[in-house]
């Protein structure tokens, strides 16, 4: 039983490979158990999830974030001459 | 359609767009001449791809799901031509024991806002704690959130393997976790 009992170290170990790899059965399990009994990595999983919604819609949805605009003509006009040349 | 009519529109979406694409670029890679060529590129492959894009969908769209495309590209190159993927020193949030640090311990967060992202002020903070970050977690960090690709191709992609992958995620995620805890929620 004590073998079953992950650290905590491994514990948040695990919340972050289950986002890469399917975690086996065992490790499902000891993160279950351990995640039942610890508050603090339980506190650790709900921000891991919400740091990930928070980067999937901050990297894809560019368009739609109000970042200051930068205005760039010379960027333009050599696109446009570029596209001329073409 | 004719050669002249794509480039006609082409020239036109430029005027009309690539002030926020270049914006955008800037705002993801941090450099002025990397984001200045990801636009040309993504322009000159708007051309050629023209045929491809339907009258029904909106330009905008379409040229930023290239330009993402591009900044991944970006990555993708400068983790493989970087190939540092020794882990970087930080101060492990845990001890020995592997149990958390007294003062490192995940704090409950206040009810968490769904409009979070709506807030330019937790976004810059954001921003300064993604920016605190090593290069390469930086980059791993952009290329896993940014690619629609799972895990696994990324690690093909990267010719890296899945554990050094998360293990490098992961050190990212535990570091961000700790500056957005110092700087947003705990204040």
């Amino acid at each position: 039983m004590r073998n079953m009992m992950l650290s905590c170290s491994k514990a948040t170990e695990l919340i972050s490979k289950k986002d890469v790899v399917r975690l086996t059965l065992k490790e499902r399990t000891m993160l279950w158990m351990h995640t039942r009994l610890c508050a603090l990595c339980r506190n650790y999983e709900k921000q891991s999830a919400l740091i990930d919604r928070v980067l999937r819609k901050q990297a894809n949805c560019g368009e739609e974030m109000q970042h200051t605009m930068i205005s760039n003509d010379d960027l333009k006009n050599r696109i446009v001459h570029k596209l001329d040349q073409q | 359609m004719d050669r002249n009519n794509a480039t006609g529109s082409v020239k036109c979406w430029v005027e009309l767009y690539a002030d926020s694409m270049y914006t955008w670029a800037l705002h993801k890679t941090g450099s002025k001449e990397v984001a200045e060529d990801l636009v040309q590129d993504t322009f000159l492959v708007a051309v050629q791809s023209f045929q491809k894009f339907e009258e029904k969908s909106n330009p905008k769209t379409w040229l930023f799901a290239i330009l993402n495309n591009k900044i991944s590209d970006h990555y993708r190159t400068k983790l493989r031509a970087g190939s540092v993927f020794l882990p970087e020193t930080i101060t492990d949030p845990f001890d020995d024991e592997g149990r958390w640090k007294s003062d490192e311990k995940p704090h409950t967060w206040p009810e968490e806002g769904t409009h979070l992202l709506d807030d330019g002020d937790f976004l810059r903070v954001l921003d300064l704690c993604m920016k605190g970050l090593p290069d390469t977690w930086y980059s791993v960090l952009q290329l896993k959130y940014l690619d629609e690709n799972s895990g696994e191709q990324i690690c093909q992609e990267l010719g890296i393997s899945p554990t050094n992958f998360w293990q490098l995620l992961h050190r990212a995620k535990l570091k961000l976790r700790k500056c957005l805890e110092e700087n947003w929620f705990k204040t």
